[in-house]
């Protein structure tokens, strides 16, 4: 039912998408595309099993359809190891935390969100690292029930618990640590 | 009042109807048994002192007859002197007697009686004897002057057998009174037993009707609580263990039966209701889910960015319809609320139908008659558009020719707390068996905004409303179809 509805919801994007290719929009149709693929990705692919490298392109979608919408308001700094980007996680579970900071950064922050994601080695695992500076002591609670249940799918995959670590620092920064076992 | 014993009330009622039969067959049994007896006992001593007083008499004549035929025998100047026809009578009387007095001598009871018989006895042995001495003798005249000396001498025969007729009719007195007094006290136990019979038998007859009637008013009273549901009062006790008692056992059996198949039934409904609440619950938690996972306040804002930049490169097309979709988006999922304005419906309902006009190439006309126009009206959310939505799906989509959907909302002519509401289409119509697929949510797989289908619709305005006309739907193939909502309004100021 879900996905009906959002088929039904991209029919009309992809409508008005027309509609702004005839009338030569140019920004609208790249501000529509971005829209209209992050709901794909996030919907209609939402029980799929992507690779960190899907993921993480996704994050350059969202920060365009960001800055698209309230300007140059995001520093986004990435150190991502090339050759690790091929390995599978749940759709939509890094792209959660990096959503929720972005959001999070509006209701709390008057200055430039300064957002890090971080993917590499350590200690024979993958670590991933989404560090943001926003002040808000936690994620709101419209986000909560959406982080737990991205929480429970993630540690079902790898069938391991405690794999994400969440640390509010109060009026300092978040830090959401992932880590993705080796054996896969 | 009477009530049988404790062992009695125990046994079952067709023992006591039988017992209560048989005591009386046999009372009545007994008490003819004695009667009859008593009425035989009575004759049979009656009879015989008639046979005695019989036997007395002919005793007399026997004697007379004897003396008669022997005279004649023996009379020189009889014309039956010798004839042996006379002595056999006189034998034969002879022996008739002697039978006589032997059969009175048996049956004298007293020691007077039984003197007088022997008596009579001895004098006609003497008599006899004295007879048959002179038949030995020539049949001369001196013969016959001997014979009339012995018939002088029976005279005191005669008197012994008076004498034993007045002692016998003294008797026979004696015993008429000890019969009479006899029969009196036959009559006097008849009443006694008859009416002692009566009581016990009325005294039976309460006892038994008080404990079947009280029984059977327990059980009446029982019943009756449990054709009002009342299944869970006492249980029915009575103080037997008769039919009745048993009936009592299976009464309080059905009773408790009915009342396990009802608590049942009540889980069982529960249940369902239960499963209602979660099915429901679990809609609206899918419905949440799906609000936080979109984040509507992301999305909207991100339309009205994208509306901007549309409006800055003069796409006014674009501006409009990403402006409708953001308004349809911010409805569909800004509230789980049962209800809404009529006027924030209809708003949504515009916005959808600017999106099919500029989808289909503005084949459609679109309009809304509303005659509530200023009124405040609730009304359950999501009734018009999925309507509005059916018709350029099903209705209008098939269509070559220019299609017109038309909203008209207004009050009832009867009732003004009741909204008439219409959504009308000239569209290809709907068969009854397209009718019947849309009504099945598995099987209407065509896609819409909302979610929401025909059906859902349909079943939510007759549970609001009650009313299996509330939600009506006339259509004709090739014509159009028209759906009519009659709702009473929740609100109105």
């Amino acid at each position: 039912m879900d996905n009906k509805i959002i088929q039904e919801y991209l029919e009309y994007l992809n409508l008005i998408h027309q509609f702004s290719v005839f009338e030569n929009a140019v920004n609208t149709q790249r501000l529509i595309q971005n829209i209209s693929n992050l709901l794909k990705y996030k919907f209609i692919r939402k029980d799929e099993i992507v690779t960190l490298k899907d993921e993480i392109s996704f994050v350059d979608v969202i920060l365009e359809i960001f800055i698209g919408k309230y300007g140059e308001c995001v520093n986004y700094k990435s150190e991502i190891n090339g050759n690790i980007t091929d390995v599978y996680i749940p759709n939509y579970s890094v792209l959660t935390f990096v959503e929720c900071s972005l959001f999070n950064s509006f209701e709390s922050k008057e200055n430039n969100l300064n957002l890090n994601l971080c993917i590499d080695y350590f200690e024979r695992n993958i670590k991933i690292k989404i560090q943001d500076d926003n002040t808000a002591n936690e994620y709101s609670k419209e986000n909560t029930h959406l982080i737990d249940s991205v929480i429970f799918k993630y540690n079902s995959f790898f069938s391991m618990d405690s794999l994400i670590d969440i640390n509010f620092n109060v009026n300092k920064n978040t830090i959401v640590k992932m880590e993705i076992p080796k054996i896969l | 009042m009477f009530y049988f014993p404790k062992k009695f009330i125990n046994v079952s009622i067709k023992k006591k109807l039988i017992f209560f039969t048989v005591s009386i067959v046999i009372v009545l049994s007994l008490f003819n048994i004695y009667f009859y007896y008593a009425f035989y006992k009575s004759t049979n001593e009656y009879n015989t002192i008639l046979r005695e007083y019989s036997d007395i008499n002919n005793l007399s004549i026997n004697l007379l007859e004897s003396k008669e035929s022997i005279s004649k025998y023996i009379n020189p100047y009889s014309e039956y002197i010798g004839d042996e026809h006379e002595l056999e009578n006189y034998d034969y009387n002879i022996m008739q007697s002697e039978n006589l007095i032997d059969t009175l001598m048996n049956s004298s009871e007293t020691l007077d009686t039984y003197l007088l018989i022997r008596a009579i006895k001895n004098s006609f042995s003497e008599y006899d004897s004295s007879i048959k001495k002179i038949l030995d003798l020539k049949q001369d005249e001196n013969n016959y002057n001997e014979f009339l000396r012995i018939k002088n001498n029976t005279n005191y025969i005669e008197q012994y057998i008076r004498q034993l007729i007045d002692v016998k009719l003294s008797e026979g007195a004696w015993y008429q009174n000890e019969l009479s007094k006899y029969v009196k006290n036959i009559r006097k136990t008849y009443i006694v037993g008859v009416s002692l019979m009566i009581v016990l038998s009325f005294i039976y007859i309460i006892a038994f009707s008080n404990n079947i009637s009280v029984p059977i008013k327990k059980l009446t009273f029982f019943a009756k609580n449990i054709s009002e549901g009342m299944f869970k009062k006492e249980e029915l006790v009575l103080n037997s263990s008769d039919e009745i008692n048993i009936l009592a056992k299976t009464l309080n059996q059905m009773a408790s039966n009915i009342d396990i198949m009802i608590n049942l039934e009540r889980n069982l409904m529960n249940e369902e209701l239960m499963r209602t609440k979660i099915s429901n619950e679990l809609s609206k938690a899918k419905f949440l889910s799906l609000q936080s996972q979109i984040n509507p306040h992301f999305l909207f804002n991100t339309l009205n960015a994208i509306s901007k930049y549309s409006m800055f490169e003069n796409a006014n097309k674009t501006t409009k319809l990403i402006e409708a979709l953001a308004v349809i988006l911010r409805y569909n999922l800004g509230s789980v609320k049962k209800h809404t304005l009529l006027n924030d419906e209809l708003e949504i309902v515009r916005k959808y139908a600017i999106i099919q006009n500029s989808r289909f190439g503005n084949k459609f006309k679109f309009e809304i008659i509303n005659k509530l126009e200023k009124e405040i009206v609730y009304i359950p959310r999501f009734i018009i558009q999925p309507l509005v939505e059916n018709s350029f799906i099903h209705g209008l989509e098939a269509k070559d020719k220019r299609g017109k959907v038309r909203v008209k909302i207004k009050f009832s002519k009867y009732d003004k707390n009741t909204v008439i509401i219409k959504i009308i289409d000239n569209g290809v119509g709907i068969s009854k068996d397209e009718l019947l697929i849309m009504f099945d949510e598995d099987k209407n797989l065509k896609g819409d905004t909302t979610g929401i289908g025909l059906n859902n619709v349909r079943t939510r305005i007759i549970l609001y409303t009650g009313r299996e006309d509330s939600f009506v739907v006339r259509s004709k193939v090739d014509w159009g179809t028209i759906i009519t909502i009659k709702i009473n309004i929740l609100r109105r100021t």
